[in-house]
């Protein structure tokens, strides 16, 4: 592993403060502009994801296993939408544990919409890559703005 | 300030899922600002409410809504003043003895060593469905059918 690899790691091999915080804004920046090669860097080859949602409406999000899977799904997040935005609005380290909070909008392809949504997303790492990663978001209203429809009232012609 | 910001959350969780919202209470600011990031048309206790008082309202609502509440803290990170963790919460409704049970994401900002701001993320949609006791996944699903 070389420094340029992996950055945070120091001459020395000794761990600066904020090391992870680093790593995951790294993964970040590299992830939402689509350098999904060197966001596939930052996952452990046993990574286990969770984004709380339905997946009927969100095939990428849901339980995934293995850097292949988030690969595949970073894949498809980018063929869906042109152009994500992200804002880290809080980052919070600790150990081999990051919690993020994030601002997203995402510019769908071939129209002049803009999908906006906080998330609420949990890293732990393991040897400097991530092993677990939990993802929340107000799944209710991201349906909503994905498939353009008023579930409130759904239910209400439905009750 | 680490050390500190992770005992008073977790002094805060305790209070707050044992039904002792008074202490709870005492550990925010006067100020504190909330907001859970779920439908408030369905889910009325959620959304943005500010200062002690509405805090203490939207408390006393649910904690009569749910006869018994249990918790774990399955992921807790601090650092400074800030905090965030991953919360399953076990909720057993007062009419029914059906148990609502998720995983909820806060995020806190202290002040002064008390609590100003929560920012509390959730899969809203199981949760309407749980709450509710509503197939809204079906609801989904015929939709995205007709499309």
């Amino acid at each position: 592993m070389t420094q340029n690899e992996h950055p945070g790691i120091t001459q020395d091999g000794s761990l600066p403060e904020n090391l992870n915080k680093r790593r995951i804004l790294g993964y970040l920046k590299a992830g939402y502009a689509g350098d999904i090669e060197r966001a596939a860097t930052y996952y452990d080859d046993e990574i286990d994801f969770i984004g709380y949602a339905p997946i009927d409406v969100f095939p990428t999000l849901g339980q995934k296993f293995g850097k292949a899977a988030m690969v595949d799904s970073l894949k498809r997040m980018h063929a869906l939408y042109r152009l994500i935005e992200c804002d880290v609005t809080t980052i919070v380290a600790e150990d081999n544990r990051v919690a993020a909070m994030l601002d997203l909008r995402m510019y769908v392809r071939g129209s002049d919409r803009i999908v906006r949504m906080p998330f609420g997303n949990f890293y732990t790492l393991r040897q400097g890559r991530i092993f677990i990663f939990r993802q929340f978001m107000d799944s209710f209203d991201a349906v909503q703005q994905k498939l353009r429809v008023d579930l409130i009232e759904a239910m209400k012609e439905k009750a | 300030m680490t050390d500190a910001t992770r005992k008073t959350i977790l002094e805060f969780l305790e209070a707050f899922y044992s039904g002792d919202t008074g202490r709870a209470l005492e550990l925010c600011t006067d100020d504190i600002d909330f907001i859970a990031y779920a439908p408030v048309e369905l889910l009325p206790h959620l959304g943005q409410k500010r200062g002690k008082q509405e805090i203490s309202a939207t408390w006393k609502t649910l904690h009569t809504r749910y006869s018994e509440m249990r918790y774990e803290v399955p992921h807790l990170v601090a650092e400074g003043d800030r905090a965030a963790c991953i919360i399953r919460i076990f909720f057993r409704k007062s009419r029914r003895d059906r148990i609502v049970q998720t995983d909820i994401a806060d995020f806190y900002t202290l002040r002064e060593g008390r609590i100003a701001q929560i920012r509390q993320f959730m899969d809203s949609f199981n949760v309407v469905e749980q709450v509710l006791e509503r197939d809204v996944t079906g609801l989904v699903r015929q939709h995205i059918a007709k499309s």
